[in-house]
């Protein structure tokens, strides 16, 4: 039972790699997708759709990692008496998705087709980065404030 | 090793009561600690409140901490009758006449009869004895003498049978208490221990008075005196009751007995104040009889626990307990025998008690009131709910967890009452100053929110620059894991975390 300041460590390292590792999955694995169901508008090149698309997503990433990197000081820092602070988290995961969405909205490129996928993968490029930097180790009182913490953290403990 | 702890009377209750918080505290004797209350008075509230408090001690025992837990390490046992008394139940307004047939023996024995009226009163033959013997050692001391029967009577029946099955194969200690001064303390003390150190002989399978079983210790806490009152004018003119007038010379008297025949004790603790704290209530006895707790009476429970925990090759020739104080108004730690060690468990309790009564049941309270969950519901979400309640396959809705809840807020808040009683209790008497707790910080047990916060850290007085806070109390069990007491079960697992996080090895383990 040992509230130690190594956790907060964690909890942050955690965060970092796991939204270097989304970086890489919008830069290398999102493409490909979006390759095969996306038509840029008459005259552009896929290749600049894509760089157009990538950009706003890498400013949504930046935000997630903020985000993130408050969130676990404040779990931290909270001894739960009040609450776990899930309202917040949820606002956070909100603030997330919508920053990515909207971004992508006023700057995504001309599209002719597809259009919709493009604004449902940058929607989960906010949550989902999110989601998952917080759910495995966010420390002390508000560890099960993310939803399926429980689940999540449960399942591998057993 | 087996034993026993002897109350009588009101103070003996008392006494009682410290002992058996002393033992949830982990300050207990390291066995199973049968207690035999002895009292006529039946419905004496000192009696009624301790019988009460062993009550809820035994359901919570049986909880299963784990090992390494402190709380609540002794096995509290309650003898059947849980109190004793000379008489019989539903017997009509008892007295001494009455019990010694005086109008029949007047006339079979004119000799007997004079004898009885020159030791006795008429008051005192007259007087009903189902509210205690008023102050009298005589009168008890009487009773006791022709009544107690450890061949026939249960309790003594049992106790006595089981004493001597456990003094065959180790040692058994026995300790009591009472006050000199008062009634059935002062006549119960030299008669009751010596009976149960007795043995059977094995050719009569009697007890012989001069036959003691040498695998049977007996110790004693003698309470001189500590508390007055003043009798209120319904007191009839002929109505006999314990004077406070009286209490030094019944003491003084009492003690020469002890100096010169020693009944049987090894152990004598003898205990008293010279600033008497002044009662609020006075009653002859029954319900109304609540005299407030007192240090002593704590004292007097040290004095127990220090008789368990010497060893017997200690206990050859009798020796008395002397204490004394630091300075002359006040009494604090460095006053109390062992005082580290009993401030810094007595202080990890009494965090624990707080810790519940403050936080832990309202919200179990709330759970009750609101059993649904949902995401943004904050019943059932907390981290230590989840880990230590939830996943231990604990639910507080359940008929038998929410009656052992209920125990443990009865027991905590009995605790904390007694506690602040006791410093009320002793500064009545003109600005004596007691030291051991911050009583502000809980002045009304029975109403979580007037507990104090800020106060939870230095319950105890403890002088730590940067105390614990509550928050501190949640956090540590927030990052309770899941296989950290091994041992321990269902409702235990949360108990032994909350205990831990109250203490202060928790502190300087994460500070």
């Amino acid at each position: 039972m040992k509230v130690s300041r190594l956790s907060i460590a964690i909890a942050l390292f955690s965060a970092t790699v796991t939204v270097f590792l989304w970086y890489a999955v919008v830069f290398f694995l999102e493409p490909l997708l979006l390759q095969s169901v996306v038509t840029p508008a008459s005259g552009m090149d896929v290749q600049d759709w894509l760089s157009g698309f990538e950009q706003p997503q890498v400013v949504a990433l930046i935000v997630v990692w903020l985000l993130a990197v408050i969130w676990h000081p404040v779990s931290f820092k909270s001894s739960g008496r009040r609450g776990d602070r899930r309202i917040l988290w949820v606002v956070f995961l909100i603030i997330c998705s919508l920053c990515s969405l909207i971004l992508c909205i006023l700057l995504l490129p001309k599209t002719e087709y597809g259009a919709f996928w493009a604004y449902s993968l940058a929607f989960l490029n906010g949550c989902i980065p999110f989601w998952l930097g917080t759910v495995w180790c966010t420390p002390g009182a508000c560890k099960y404030a993310p939803v399926g913490a429980k689940s999540m953290r449960g399942f591998f403990r057993q | 090793m087996n034993y026993y702890s002897i109350a009588m009377g009101g103070s003996g209750s008392r006494c009682a009561e410290a002992l058996i918080y002393l033992s949830a505290a982990g300050l207990g004797p390291p066995g199973k600690l049968t207690l035999l209350f002895v009292d006529p008075d039946r419905a004496n509230y000192s009696l009624d409140r301790a019988v009460r408090v062993a009550g809820y001690y035994q359901d919570l025992q049986a909880i299963q901490r784990g090992a390494n837990c402190g709380m609540f390490t002794t096995e509290i046992a309650l003898t059947e009758p849980k109190s004793w008394t000379p008489f019989a139940k539903g017997a009509m307004s008892p007295s001494l006449a009455k019990f010694f047939e005086y109008d029949t023996m007047r006339h079979r024995s004119p000799q007997d009869a004079g004898l009885f009226e020159m030791l006795y009163t008429p008051e005192q033959r007259r007087a009903v004895l189902d509210i205690g013997f008023r102050g009298r050692p005589s009168i008890g001391a009487a009773v006791f003498g022709s009544k107690i029967d450890l061949s026939k009577e249960e309790p003594w029946r049992t106790v006595a049978a089981n004493i001597a099955s456990q003094s065959a194969n180790s040692e058994v200690k026995i300790f009591s208490f009472g006050s000199l001064f008062g009634g059935t303390g002062a006549a119960g003390l030299p008669t009751v221990p010596r009976l149960l150190c007795l043995q059977k002989d094995p050719q009569t399978q009697e007890y012989k008075t001069d036959n003691l079983n040498p695998n049977v210790f007996a110790g004693a806490s003698l309470l001189l005196p500590y508390f007055a009152f003043t009798p209120t004018a319904a007191i009839g003119k002929d109505e006999v009751y314990a004077h406070c007038d009286a209490f030094l010379l019944n003491a003084k008297e009492a003690l020469r007995y002890y100096a010169t025949c020693n009944p049987v004790f090894k152990r004598m603790y003898v205990l008293g104040s010279e600033a008497l704290a002044m009662q609020e209530n006075f009653s002859i006895g029954g319900l109304n009889q609540n005299n407030k707790p007192a240090y002593v009476e704590f004292l007097a429970a040290l004095g127990a626990r220090d008789f368990y925990d010497t060893p017997k090759e200690e206990l050859a020739s009798c020796q008395v307990g002397i204490l004394g104080r630091h300075a002359e108004k006040e009494f604090g730690w460095r006053d109390v025998p062992d005082g580290a060690t009993v401030q810094r468990k007595l202080g990890q309790f009494t965090r624990t008690a707080f810790a519940f009564v403050k936080l832990f049941d309202p919200y179990f309270q709330e759970l009750r009131a609101s059993p649904r969950t949902w995401y943004l519901d904050r019943p059932r979400r907390r981290a230590w709910y989840q880990d230590l309640m939830e996943r231990r396959g604990v639910d507080p809705c359940k008929p038998e967890t929410d009656l052992l809840l209920e125990r443990h807020l009865a027991f905590f808040k009995s605790y904390l009452e007694w506690l602040r009683d006791m410093h009320a209790g002793n500064q009545a008497a003109g600005g004596f100053k007691l030291l051991l707790a911050d009583a502000t910080a809980f002045p009304r047990p029975e109403d979580p929110s007037t507990l104090l916060d800020q106060k939870f850290g230095r319950l105890m007085m403890e002088q730590d620059q940067n105390p614990d806070r509550l928050e501190d109390v949640l956090r540590r069990l927030a990052s309770c894991g899941p296989g950290v007491y091994a041992d321990a079960a269902g409702l235990g697992y949360f108990q032994h975390a909350l205990y831990d996080a109250c203490g202060y090895e928790q502190k300087e383990r994460t500070s």
